[in-house]
């Protein structure tokens, strides 16, 4: 196995999944009724004893997904990340106690992942992190996740550089060892380099005046069309969560 | 009043733990003053331009701006941060480091929202800024996806709307192609006028009479010399020791000097 | 071991989420009051860092899988507090960007990876400190096997918050509702491959990482033993306290507790013939044993104290009295060692 080719496209995997949120599907709607709305009904799902219902719950979000725009695609790879740890517990479980509860304990985490993807690929991150400030998330809270977001890109920039220019450099065969060595050194010398950078990505906000609170053009007031939203998801929880039972 | 001090250094001293990045720096910036400091990659400009933004404080000495001096105290305070960072701005030398927003068009809004200017009045601005920099059909691309001179053009459109009196440039052409290099340096020189206060860290000697009526030299945290550009380039014995530039044989005219790359 | 949702019952993640919310409440103070410092950019950073290794998975047989959390990195570097928020925004950014990690159990994750990770990390980093002194190498050292210790921890919670829902979790005809596999499975499919993969990539890259930061930026690291806070000891004493009533949980007793009066118990007759192998068990209890059970009798007896009628408030109650008699007697000796 190489490890730089497992590593790089790694790194281009997620970059690609990042970049995604930032540039899809913007359909309008107020951030915070959305966050709301995917709480409700990932609560009502994990909450559900009854296959049945969580198969409607999954076709109704895939269904908004297909319709918002997300690719069929898209949705199966969200999927794929649910059915790694469904494989190692749920299947035993089909021996151990039955195929439902198998069923069950995939459904509802499939159901989850959709919602959460539903609400990442409709909205930019920085609406998300917006309504969490407006939902009393503490602000400092706040504005760490908005920088790790912005580093997360940072670091993926720089280790995809070293990897390029590493791999250019290597000539012949590499044992194991020298991958581990290689693997630990790439590792301290990404930490040492974006230790620097990010510094400066902090400067730069700070320049412009940022002292810790999220602020952005969008001014969140509550349309007609947001109103009928909330009250619909929050149905939807409702019921979803009284015939699961 | 003519001239007033924008900046006085007094004795400044600043280090990175045990590296002593300035070391003893007195040095004077007049309103209006379009000043380069000169040096080669550690001789403490870039350090003295974060610390003319305030980023960092001195370890010792005094920094004062208009006669106020600079703590960190007194950026506790919004409204003195507020318009401290909205008169004193800085461009950074990597684009990257400074884009950091979903689209073109938050990133130029993102210093007056920081701020709390209305919405409106942000509004307004962007589109006028936008305009200023003939980078208007960029407002909605993803920032760093945009080419190097795009991204030079945007981070200058993000420190611009908030209409600075001084603007601190660190090496603002470097891995930039010519062409945006020279629109770059044409563009400031049109946009200085004698109210602006302009300060640029370059190594690049060739622009310097375009960008500058006065450079600092730097060398090892210290100032060595400093003049008009026109005296300062033709000293090559300074320009050499500050390695700045270099004279080695190649196949045009012998002996040519030209700057260190 | 990034728990998904559906697994874990609601009450459950709502335990877990409540268990969470006052560390991270003190978490977030103590960084708030370091706001005009460059904390809170490192600290992203370094969430940034736990993030992208995090998405490196090792598939793990029987134990879903593993990967190294950098939980060791951010505890040295930034602290337990800081640490433990840095670990958590990345366990957020994974749940919602890639599902890895339900958002209902990400108070679990939370708790089992962030919380206890870094916690544990700071204990024993601390403790190695002053074991291997001023060697050259100890930095890197107890990093790395603190590191170790707290990922397996971490696998051990989340196996236990496994273990316990077909306990706890069925409906009417008495099938399991959530995760089916009892502690007996759990513990063992979590730790193996946390004691060996996962815990080692841990072990090498916090090691390999520090070893390579001392070298490069030499402040970054708190060297030598410093003073040694209470408050993270005192954390983690807390968890392990709340965790006791698990020990209820366990079905009888353990190898070789039994008392005298067992031996003329029907059911737990049988529970020792098992644990002997088979072995018939005596009729009544051996002399030795009748003697000597009379010298002493325990004012907590069987950790339930009789005015209390909650099992697991007994339980609790108990163990903060041994506890607190534990440090009375190791204080003791401390200052008495220190005046000789």
């Amino acid at each position: 196995m190489n490890v730089s080719r497992v590593l790089e496209s790694t790194l281009s995997q997620l970059t690609g999944a990042l970049e995604q949120s930032e540039s899809t599907l913007k359909t309008g709607g107020d951030p915070r009724v959305k966050v709301i709305g995917a709480l409700l009904v990932t609560v009502a799902a994990v909450s559900v004893r009854r296959w049945e219902i969580l198969i409607a719950l999954l076709v109704l979000l895939s269904g908004v997904a297909i319709s918002a725009g997300m690719t069929w695609k898209r949705l199966c790879a969200g999927w794929a990340g649910g059915l790694f740890f469904a494989a190692v517990v749920a299947v035993p479980a089909v021996f151990n106690s039955g195929w439902q509860l198998a069923l069950l304990l995939v459904l509802r985490s499939e159901a989850s992942l959709t919602c959460w993807l539903l609400l990442i690929l409709t909205t930019p991150f920085n609406l998300v992190l917006r309504a969490l400030q407006a939902l009393s998330v503490p602000t400092v809270f706040i504005a760490i996740l908005s920088m790790t977001f912005r580093y997360i890109f940072l670091l993926v920039q720089t280790a995809q550089d070293m990897l390029l220019s590493r791999r250019s450099r290597i000539v012949g065969r590499m044992t194991g060892a020298d991958h581990r060595r290689m693997l630990s050194s790439t590792a301290g010398v990404l930490l040492g380099k974006s230790m620097q950078m990010s510094d400066d990505v902090y400067h730069a906000m700070a320049s412009r005046g940022f002292r810790g609170e999220i602020r952005v053009m969008q001014n969140f007031e509550m349309a007609t069309r947001d109103w009928s939203l909330l009250v619909s998801v929050a149905a939807l929880a409702a019921a979803v969560f009284v015939t699961g039972r | 009043m003519t001239n007033s001090l924008v900046f006085e250094a007094i004795n400044l001293h600043y280090s990175y733990g045990k590296i002593a990045a300035l070391d003893g720096l007195n040095l004077n910036i007049s309103q209006g003053e379009r000043i380069a400091f000169l040096g080669a990659n550690g001789s403490g400009k870039s350090t003295l331009l974060r610390l003319l933004d305030a980023l960092y404080f001195p370890s010792s000495g005094e920094l004062r701006y208009q006669g106020t001096k600079l703590t960190e105290e007194l950026f506790e305070e919004e409204s003195f941060a507020f318009a401290y960072r909205r008169e004193v701005a800085l461009v950074f030398q990597n684009p990257d480091v400074q884009l950091f927003c979903p689209t073109v068009y938050e990133e130029v809004a993102f210093g007056p929202l920081q701020m709390k200017w209305p919405k409106e009045v942000i509004r307004v601005r962007v589109a006028e800024t936008l305009e200023l920099l003939k980078i208007s059909h960029l407002a909605e691309r993803v920032p760093h996806q945009l080419s190097g001179g795009e991204k030079k053009k945007v981070a200058l459109a993000s420190v611009l709307i908030l209409d600075p009196k001084v603007i601190l440039l660190d090496e603002p052409c470097a891995a930039l192609d010519p062409r945006s290099q020279m629109q770059i340096i044409d563009f400031l020189a049109e946009w200085g006028n004698k109210s602006k206060t302009v300060v640029t860290a370059t190594h690049d000697l060739h622009t310097l009479e375009d960008i500058a009526d006065k450079c600092v030299v730097f060398e090892q945290g210290k100032i060595i010399a400093s003049g008009a550009p026109h005296d300062i380039l033709h000293d090559h014995d300074l320009l050499k020791r500050s390695n700045l530039m270099h004279s080695h044989r190649h196949r045009s005219v012998a002996g040519h000097v030209h700057q260190a790359e | 071991m990034h728990i998904p949702d559906g697994y874990l019952s609601p009450s459950t993640c709502a335990t877990l989420y409540t268990a969470s919310a006052p560390f991270w409440y003190v978490a977030l103070k103590k960084v708030k009051a370091r706001l005009h410092t460059k904390l809170i950019p490192r600290l992203a950073l370094f969430a940034a860092f736990s993030f992208v290794l995090m998405m490196f998975n090792v598939p793990l047989p029987g134990g879903t899988s593993g990967h190294a959390t950098g939980v060791g990195l951010a505890t040295v570097v930034l602290g337990p507090w800081a640490g433990m928020l840095a670990i958590s925004t990345a366990l957020l950014i994974q749940a919602l960007f890639f599902g890895d990690g339900g958002i209902t159990a990400f108070g679990a994750n939370a708790f089992n990876m962030a919380i206890a990770g870094c916690l544990v990390t700071y204990v024993f980093y601390r403790l190695l400190l002053r074991v291997f002194g001023m060697r050259p190498w100890a930095q890197a050292a107890a990093a790395a096997i603190a590191a170790y210790i707290a990922i397996n921890f971490s696998a051990l919670l989340a196996a236990i918050e496994f273990g316990i829902q077909p306990m706890f979790f069925k409906d009417a005809a008495g099938h399991p509702l959530y995760a089916p596999f009892p502690l007996s499975v759990t513990i063992p499919a979590m730790l193996i491959g946390h004691l060996t993969f996962a815990g080692l990539a841990e072990l090498a890259i916090t090691g390999g990482v520090v070893t390579y930061l001392k070298r490069t930026s030499p402040g970054l690291i708190a060297a030598g033993p410093a003073p040694f806070s209470w408050k993270p000891v005192a954390a983690v004493l807390a968890l392990l306290i709340i965790l006791t009533p698990v020990g209820l949980l366990t079905a009888g007793r353990a190898f070789g507790e039994w008392s005298a009066q067992d031996f003329q118990n029907a059911d737990a007759r049988v529970q020792i013939e098992r644990a002997a192998g088979g072995a018939p068990a005596p009729s009544d209890a051996p002399n030795g044993l009748r003697r000597f059970a009379k010298l002493w009798s325990a004012p907590l007896r069987d950790y339930s104290p009789k005015f209390i009628s909650n099992p697991s408030a007994g339980y609790i109650l108990s163990a903060v009295v041994g506890v607190a008699l534990l440090l009375i007697v190791i204080l003791s000796f401390g200052a008495l060692a220190r005046r000789c």
